[in-house]
């Protein structure tokens, strides 16, 4: 099992890191986007290996909803066709590789230096509930004052962006029976 | 905890088998309908997957100018893949190919790869239409997700359990079909979203003469058609766990139980299907987050409530 | 039977076949849909879906360019049959079949297509596709100092110029692409030619054309036409049930059956003007108002959206059916409305559109030619 377990591991890791690098090999946005996608999943499945079976999948799950989306937004403002036309995913590029670079030894080198305590005791029978206790335990009320803020940033940050607002849709009273929309909806509001 | 036996790797040669049978059933009872309605002989209904098989066998791959080759491979090839890892983690009555504590969210995570699939499908041909049909994918996906999402979540929460088998023994007595029918409902509709099915078959539309599907042929045509009827029968397979009580039933043993509710979901899913007029994306993103959202959230509170008292 | 044979005798059962109008020959396409239903033959959306290309009616030189052209995209094996009139149908199906399994004659074909293709694509400089002019200045380039950047820098790659851009109705600017719908399209009216500038999947321009083809036999049963463009409505709308219900009852008209006809008709008429979903689902689509309609030419039966005209396309039907005045008014001034119509629409609205205004392109080329 272990030595399986190895395996499984350094494949996932591999795959990972040279996803990861493809990232800014490519020159089509849609092959850098969904090289970040098989990125991502890599260390979604890694989580399993270590009986975080939840926050594993949820990692894959959200990871592939996010390329979903990014792609529509990176080819919505990067242009039509990049598939076509060729183009360099790095920007700065001796900067940023200087940055990469003593990042990934930084953490990397911290991972493997740091000495490890020894497990002492068994681990926790449900361990997405173990950590979520180790991240969040006391932390739990501030966790829970930032969603409501949170939310009420985006919406906040919609309200001021949308061109246009419910008098441009229902008039200055608000008192139009059904709202004049460019496009309008499914729900006839 | 219900006893399944993880069966070894092997195993998951039969629930494929499984799988292929309920998605060629569901291939020819919409070209059994089809020949119904046109007042053609029904059995070339019936044989309809074999002779569109052979059909496509006999094609070349097509080759279109500036395609991105790599990703658009991953796209066709990507629906089946899917359809199969989503039946690893069903019961077939008392075995299981893989006995997973999260199957729930495995099955979540894998639908959610279909978008990724559906839009690479359509973005490699580097073809207009077939770019519409992708971006038109992801509209509706954004609709159904999060109810489908949720909807998915209900029966868990019932039954305390995020593993496949313990939501099927948590229906002793009642189907959760039965006391979660808006959960039941928007899982079904879900289904038909990531097969692109029925109502929801605007992204292979024939208004932009087939979308995903305009650019392809041959083997590549047979594998996204498969894979669209696999994501169906492997979203009526997880159905029955989930709602339908698993392999539970009289006289026939589990695993037949398991795949006769499968059949049955999956013919009333084309039916139903084919009874609908198109649920057009622009209208449906609107009526998934104002309409069907709010609905399922409703009943996650009612079956929470349940739960609790 | 070896196994290749016998593949290619299933393959046979279910031939694919896209269908090409000539304006004229309607009742040449008609009758070819019937022959296909009636063997189990299903249409194609795409030459990439088709084995079979059925031309009804003889096509003039622009048209048969493009027939040209969309034969060369089926992947083959393939055949491309014509029929000028209903009774040479069958004739030409039978070919068609006859050709596709003709083994040794289609492994030629394949052989000569790719040696035409490696030749062709030996002795292109690079122009083909669409033309989009130039883009203005490939933003992702503010890359300080790359080195791999730039290395081709015409914006014509595998020359196939890149896509302009124009301000779009959000007032960004957003990326133009030119993309024709029609003639060869699936539900869509024979010889039309929309040439659509799209940014995104909306209609941001559009230009009309009719390719028309030689002389023609104009078609004579008005309910059986009204009810095959009901039908296409249908179609778009994605409901392929009623759609096919609606061609049964064209088809019973077309055969003298009236009283089954005006039975079936009634009754689907009623289902379609019953279904919320589709009324929720074409609400409010190319809403005209009579104003509207008049300053366009369009009969008064063109006014509401797409769904009251899908309605009263179905109503028309059914007083042609009935003996009452069929109304059907002269419906090929939209043909010349059609840019104004669906602009500012994404390509689903735009066909949904078109369908249901059931333009004239027959009468419509008619007139073009009376003008010249």
């Amino acid at each position: 099992m272990t030595v399986l377990a190895d395996v499984v591991f350094w494949v996932l890791a591999v795959i990972a890191v040279v996803a990861g690098a493809w990232v800014f090999r490519f020159d089509s946005m849609a092959r850098a986007t969904y090289a970040l996608a098989v990125s991502f999943v890599a260390v979604g499945l890694a989580l399993l290996l270590v009986d975080l079976d939840y926050v594993g999948m949820v990692v894959v799950l959200m990871m592939v909803m996010e390329m979903a989306v990014m792609a529509v937004y990176m080819i919505m403002f990067m242009g039509m066709n990049p598939a076509l036309m060729p183009m360099s995913m790095v920007h700065d590029n001796r900067k940023a590789v200087v940055a990469a670079v003593a990042g990934f030894v930084l953490l990397g080198g911290g991972a493997l230096l740091v000495p490890w305590p020894v497990r002492r005791g068994v681990p926790a029978p449900d361990g997405t509930a173990a950590l979520g206790e180790a991240l969040m335990g006391s932390k739990m009320l501030v966790m829970m004052a930032v969603s409501p803020v949170m939310v009420a940033t985006i919406v906040a940050g919609i309200a001021i962006a949308a061109p246009r607002g419910r008098y441009d849709r229902l008039g200055d009273d608000l008192d139009r029976g059904r709202a004049d929309d460019p496009q309008p909806g499914g729900v006839g509001r | 905890m219900p006893e399944v036996v993880t069966v070894g790797a092997a195993w998951a040669v039969p629930a494929a088998l499984l799988l292929g049978l309920v998605a060629v059933v569901a291939a020819s009872a919409d070209a059994v309908m089809v020949a119904r309605r046109d007042g053609v002989d029904v059995r070339t209904g019936a044989i309809a997957p074999l002779a569109e098989t052979a059909r496509l066998l006999r094609q070349p791959r097509r080759v279109t100018p500036a395609a991105d080759a790599p990703l658009w491979r991953v796209g066709r090839g990507g629906l089946l893949v899917a359809a199969l890892l989503m039946v690893a983690v069903v019961p077939w009555g008392s075995w299981v190919p893989a006995d997973l504590p999260v199957g729930v969210v495995w099955f979540n995570a894998v639908d959610v790869t279909v978008w990724a699939f559906v839009w690479l499908a359509g973005w490699g041909p580097n073809a207009a239409f077939s770019l519409v049909g992708a971006y038109r994918f992801l509209a509706q996906a954004l609709a159904y997700e999060l109810p489908l999402m949720f909807a998915l979540t209900a029966p868990a929460l019932a039954a305390g359990s995020l593993r496949v088998a313990d939501v099927a023994a948590a229906q002793q007595g009642l189907w959760f079909a039965v006391w979660m029918p808006v959960a039941f409902a928007v899982y079904c509709l879900g289904v038909l979203g990531f097969a692109v099915w029925g109502p929801l078959a605007p992204p292979t539309g024939g208004d932009i003469a087939g979308g995903v599907l305009a650019e392809v042929s041959g083997p590549d045509r047979l594998l996204l058609l498969a894979g669209r009827y696999a994501l169906l029968a492997a979203g009526a397979v997880f159905a029955v766990p989930l709602f339908l009580g698993g392999g539970a039933g009289p006289l026939l043993p589990g695993w037949l139980w398991v795949l006769v509710k499968a059949l049955v979901l999956v013919v009333a899913l084309v039916a139903v299907g084919r009874r609908l007029p198109a649920l057009r994306p622009d209208r449906f993103l609107e009526l998934g987050w104002m309409v069907l959202l709010p609905a399922v959230l409703l009943q996650v509170l009612v079956v929470a409530l349940v739960v609790v008292l | 039977m070896d196994l290749r044979q016998r593949l290619v005798h299933l393959a046979l059962r279910r031939p694919h076949a896209l269908l090409v109008e000539v304006p004229g020959w309607w009742r040449t396409r008609v009758e070819t849909e019937r022959a296909m239903a009636r063997r189990g033959w299903r249409p194609a959306s795409s030459p990439a879906g088709a084995d079979v290309l059925v031309v009804c009616g003889s096509p003039g030189a622009d048209l048969g360019e493009v027939v040209d052209r969309v034969t060369d995209q089926l992947p083959g094996p393939r055949a491309r049959v014509a029929a000028t009139a209903p009774e040479e149908v069958a004739t030409a199906l039978d070919e068609a079949a006859a050709r596709l399994a003709d083994e040794r004659a289609q492994r030629d074909d394949a052989r000569d297509r790719t040696r035409a293709d490696r030749a062709d694509r030996a002795d292109q400089g690079g122009d083909g596709g669409d033309d989009g002019g130039d883009d203005g200045g490939e933003d992702g380039g503010e890359d300080g100092g790359d080195d791999e950047d730039d290395g081709d820098s015409e914006m014509a790659p595998e020359g196939i110029p890149l896509a302009g851009s124009g301000p779009d109705r959000d007032g960004l600017e957003m990326d133009v692409l030119n993309v024709p719908l029609g003639p060869v399209l699936e539900h869509w009216p024979a010889g039309l030619v929309l040439r659509c500038v799209l940014q995104g999947d909306v209609v941001v321009e559009a230009d009309v054309d009719v390719l028309a083809g030689g002389a023609a036999a104009s078609p004579s049963a008005t309910a059986a036409v009204t009810c095959d463009g009901a039908a296409r409505a249908l179609d778009l709308a994605g409901w392929g049930d009623a759609a096919a219900g609606v061609r049964r009852v064209r088809d019973l008209v077309l055969d003298g059956h009236h009283d089954q006809a005006r039975r079936d008709l009634d009754r689907l008429a009623a289902r379609v003007a019953r279904s919320r979903v589709l009324r929720w689902s074409l609400r409010d689509l190319g809403r005209l108002d009579p104003a509207q309609a008049r300053a366009h030419g369009l009969p008064d039966d063109a006014v509401g959206d797409v769904h009251d005209r899908l309605v009263a396309m179905l109503e028309r039907a059914r007083d042609g059916l009935a003996g009452r005045s069929d109304a059907a008014g002269d419906r090929s001034a939209v043909v010349e409305a059609l840019p104004t119509l669906v602009h500012g629409l994404e390509l689903a609205a735009v066909r949904l559109v078109v369908a249901s205004h059931d333009p004239d392109t027959l009468g419509a080329s008619r007139q073009e030619r009376a003008d010249a």
